[in-house]
């Protein structure tokens, strides 16, 4: 059960994709801003829209997929969603 | 065809005649719960929605397999999807033909194998979208959206289509999924 809860405490700690990516990354105010630093970064950027106030892309690195949500205003990450 | 037996509540003179085995009905119920589900309720990228997804998947294709091996009307072969046939029931609806169906009528038949293509489309770009390969491709999204607003259309056409031959041919259909059994007015040729 300790082992358990470790393995999942370290799984919570370090998402899978988010290694170079924290809340405090700026990654631009504008979809062109943004799709150019994440693809800079090394991710393959599917797809960039506005959604729910934010701005969300879809991107691929190293075969994993995640959606990044991008405050518009800050240009920081506000939220990662690995898949 | 099912078994026939007298009604001892249902209305003087109804035939009550098992039809949907219990296996149907809860496909059908279970398929109509996730519809409402994934279409209402659930956070469309979250992960409840793909399970909701993967679990209407497994009842289809169970429904599929009681296609071939299940009772009979449960049976494609009781109601193969014919164009054919269902212009000729919808001439019979307008001339009077009030001959009552054990199985699905030929313009519900269509109805069901649409809704089945549906979920199946529905199901396929629901897993795509997931896939490392489809992930963020805008048209596979797009064919998952416009699959689901089909899947509405049909749903409106096909409780419209119930409501319409429940009160045509005086058999409670909604109540047949429930209760599995067709109460037939007597004086109904069968078929």
């Amino acid at each position: 059960m300790k082992t358990f809860a470790l393995i999942a405490a370290m799984a919570l700690a370090a998402p899978v994709l988010a290694m170079d990516l924290t809340g405090d990354t700026v990654l631009g105010t504008t979809e062109a801003e943004i799709t150019a630093r994440l693809t800079e970064m090394g991710y393959e950027v599917r797809k960039i829209e506005a959604e729910d106030g934010k701005i969300e892309a879809y991107v691929v690195k190293d075969g994993k997929m995640a959606e990044i949500y991008v405050d518009p205003v800050s240009g920081k990450v506000a939220r990662l969603e690995a898949k | 065809m099912g078994m026939t037996r007298t009604s001892e509540r249902g209305r003087a003179g109804a035939r009550d005649i098992a039809v949907w085995d219990p296996l149907v009905r809860m496909v059908h119920w279970g398929l109509a719960l996730s519809v409402l589900v994934n279409g209402a309720l659930t956070d469309e990228d979250g992960i409840v929605h793909e399970w909701v997804g993967y679990a209407a998947l497994g009842l289809l294709a169970i429904r599929l397999l009681w296609g071939i091996v299940g009772p009979r009307p449960a049976r494609f072969a009781s109601f193969p999807p014919s164009p054919g046939a269902a212009l000729r029931h919808l001439g019979g609806i307008v001339s009077g033909d009030r001959t009552v169906h054990l199985s699905h009528n030929p313009l519900g038949a269509l109805m069901v194998y649409n809704i089945w293509l549906t979920l199946a489309a529905l199901c396929a770009t629901g897993i795509m979208m997931g896939s490392l390969r489809f992930f963020g491709v805008d048209w596979v999204e797009e064919a998952h959206e416009a699959a689901f607003g089909w899947l509405m259309i049909s749903v409106v056409l096909h409780v419209g289509g119930v409501l319409f031959d429940s009160w045509r041919s005086g058999v409670p259909l909604a109540r047949t999924m429930l209760t599995g059994r067709k109460s037939v007015p007597a004086d109904r040729r069968l078929q």
